[in-house]
């Protein structure tokens, strides 16, 4: 008991030093909360697989638009085969122009298949995976896209 | 398998599913009907009928209307019309889009299935448009089955919303759901329980009161010349007479009610990001804040308590003044503004309550909007304006809602800052003048903000706590074309009007008496005498004792018929 802590200062900076981690965590854990208060999402998301329907429904010429997805579907010989209409530039939907697609927004072009000919948009129309059901539906996958 | 089999195997399990329905009802004491007649005549191919549970819950009930009515379409696992459930039906009843179902035996009801097909009810994704039980079973009954859309009995749409529930993993098997607690139980699988934020707010209240432990322990050793002042520092006087300071005589109630004030601000905002003032969505945006928005309920619990505290609060502050005369001049005219502000947070209060816009407002809000009518002259003009119509509505709403985010707030931190401004113009607290003070001790602001900063962490710690143990009260929304009775009360706040009321005219008890009372309240320091300078800071001056007496009698009284109004 010889030795005594120095007169308030050590005691004053040690509380200090408790105050401020405990109203840090407690700053911290607000912030959490608030981050986690703001990361919910009111809406659900899109879906990401259309059913088309039968494939006897789908026309024997010429292309499918679906606003909905957005996308393009057509026939080859190949089988099926289906773009996003989202425009790979800044996500608007395009719209049909002459043979092709062009975006409403900033004018980029696109030809039937989905090649870019015009930008801003520097890249393709994406392509989306279609497949015909066993019980011969038409199915669309969609990742979602920019959007 | 012929179809004349099918129809056999049917017939008997749908008799043995009958039979085995009356076992399991047993006794005819027993509430629970048959089940629905359509299990009896079934028309197709379907599985075999499901096992009796005994005694059965909601969702077992639910299961049974289930595969009677709903599986054809939606899958006997809630798949939706998958390609997989189709097949297995026979080729003839596979096509139920073009041909009503159901195939060649399609009774007279049958009805064609939309193409978009009937969507899954069960799995990932699956209900999206709903988010609690109540809105899954208000629309169950509404709309399902197809046709006829709405020929469910109400116990059958909660039984089936309950089957759904458990398909989901949600829910919870011992509550049985009904019309006023399906509100409050979310839909989907990924919140099996709704989002708790206890912990998080323990933890968080735990931090906040260690915190404000060491803060305590560390500003004992105080030191006056280290602070160089922030902008906070600043908002305070740099020493007040010791006199003007004492907890007992103060008792911290205009501190306190800044505080509160504060809180509601903050948290008041963070709901505008949740909340649509729209009588067909404000309800369920509440129910989402309160059940799916990570620690939503917490702000909004907060912001209920708050509010509710703010009234005390200022209850406190105003028996404070009177009871200490420390309105006397140069004070009076401050102490006008006090009391508009009590009269402008009541009106926040009620504003607020109305924009939950549920079956707990409904007569509140009827009520209270009819005085203003009967007021003779301008209680028409009155009524529209507060209206915004002939009868509540979505005008309504969206004018309570902006009264009480921009209009009543924006006037209440305005008198709040000309209040606390005028606190300062007057010399601070009240307090004798300097000559008869009881010491010449003055306080540093260091110490006045310790004190503050200590009682806002002990304070939001209580609140934080009362908030994650008592929520605010929420009903199922608001149906304008309902006659359900309802909450009949008035918020307590307003609970004395509402016993007046029963007392007679209601433009005399319902206006008029509770306008006297402000009155009388805001002419005491203009019509009775006030204490002497040496009397202040301290309890029951002599000089001011009639007012002591009408006010105190005139609190008493709406304090009473509070009380009334609770009992009853």
């Amino acid at each position: 008991m010889t030795r005594k802590l120095p007169p308030n200062l050590s005691r004053r900076k040690f509380f200090r030093i408790c105050t401020r981690i405990a109203l840090g965590l407690a700053g911290v854990l607000g912030l959490g909360g608030l981050i986690r208060y703001f990361s919910h999402k009111p809406a659900a998301d899109r879906p990401r697989v259309y059913d088309l329907g039968p494939v006897e429904d789908f026309p024997a010429s010429g292309n499918l638009i679906r606003p909905d997805i957005p996308a393009v579907i057509y026939q080859t010989d190949l089988g099926f085969e289906a773009y996003s209409l989202i425009c790979t530039h800044l996500g608007c939907t395009l719209e049909e122009s002459g043979e092709g697609f062009s975006c409403p927004c900033h004018g980029s072009q696109f030809n039937p298949v989905g090649k870019v000919i015009k930008g801003p948009a520097r890249e393709d129309l994406e392509t989306l995976d279609i497949e015909v059901t066993e019980s011969g539906d038409l199915i669309i996958y969609t990742d979602g896209g920019l959007l | 398998m012929t179809i004349q089999f099918r129809k056999l195997v049917l017939i008997i399990s749908a008799i043995l599913l009958l039979g085995g329905g009356l076992v399991w009802v047993g006794p005819a004491t027993v509430s629970y009907s048959a089940p629905p007649s359509t299990l009896a005549t079934p028309t197709y191919d379907r599985p075999g009928p499901l096992p009796t549970v005994s005694p059965p819950s909601q969702a077992d009930n639910g299961a049974q209307v289930y595969w009677g009515m709903c599986q054809d379409c939606h899958g006997d696992q809630g798949q939706g019309l998958a390609a997989a459930w189709r097949a297995a039906y026979a080729p003839a009843y596979q096509n139920c889009w073009a041909a009503g179902c159901h195939g060649e035996d399609a009774p007279a009801n049958s009805f064609t299935i939309p193409e978009a097909g009937a969507p899954a009810l069960a799995g990932p994704g699956a209900l999206p448009q709903f988010s609690t039980a109540f809105e899954l079973g208000t629309y169950i009954q509404e709309n399902m089955p197809l046709s006829p859309s709405g020929s469910l009995s109400k116990d059958q749409a909660w039984e089936l919303t309950a089957y759904l529930l458990s398909l989901n993993q949600s829910g919870d098997s011992s509550l049985t759901l009904n019309g006023s607690n399906s509100a409050a139980v979310p839909v989907h699988s990924q919140i099996k329980i709704p989002q708790g934020s206890l912990g998080g707010t323990l933890l968080l209240s735990l931090a906040l009161i260690i915190g404000a432990a060491a803060y305590a322990a560390g500003s004992k050793y105080l030191q006056s010349k280290s602070t160089k002042g922030t902008f906070y520092h600043h908002l305070h006087p740099a020493t007040i007479p010791a006199d003007q300071a004492r907890f007992g005589y103060t008792l911290g109630a205009g501190g306190l009610a800044v505080f509160f004030c504060l809180v509601l601000l903050i948290t008041g905002l963070l709901e505008t990001y949740y909340y649509l003032p729209d009588p067909g969505a404000a309800a369920e945006s509440i129910q989402t804040l309160s059940i799916l928005v990570p620690y939503g309920d917490l702000v909004r619990n907060t912001h209920f308590w708050s509010a509710q505290l703010l009234i005390l609060v200022l209850m406190v502050h105003l028996v404070r003044i009177i009871l200490t005369g420390a309105y006397a001049p140069p004070r009076r005219f401050n102490y006008l503004l006090g009391l508009i502000l009590l009269v402008v947070a009541l009106l926040l209060d009620f504003t607020g309550y109305v924009l939950r816009w549920d079956e707990g407002i409904r007569w509140a809000l009827v009520v209270g909007t009819n005085l203003l009518k009967t007021i003779p002259g301008i209680g028409d003009g009155l009524y529209n304006f507060v209206i915004g119509g002939t009868e509540p509505g979505p005008a309504s709403l969206i004018r309570f809602y902006s009264w009480h985010i921009y209009g009543l707030t924006l006037l209440f931190a305005g008198i709040t800052a000309w209040h606390i401004f005028r606190v300062r113009r007057d010399g601070g607290i009240s307090a004798p003048a300097a000559p008869h003070r009881s010491s010449p001790e003055r306080i540093p602001r260091a110490r006045l903000i310790r004190t503050e900063v200590l009682a806002m962490l002990i304070g939001g710690t209580a609140l934080l706590v009362l908030s994650a143990v008592i929520p605010a009260p929420i009903d199922q929304p608001l149906n304008p074309n309902g006659t359900l009775a309802g909450d009949t009360g008035a918020p307590w706040f307003f609970l004395w009007i509402q016993e007046t009321l029963k007392l007679g005219n209601p433009f005399l008890w319902g206006v008029v008496v509770p306008l006297l009372a402000v009155i009388i309240l805001g002419l005491l320091p203009y019509i009775l005498p006030n204490a002497e300078p040496s009397e202040l800071g301290r309890w029951l001056p002599s000089g001011n004792r009639a007012a002591q007496i009408i006010g105190m009698v005139v609190i008493t009284i709406i304090f009473a018929f509070t009380l009334l109004g609770w009992l009853s």
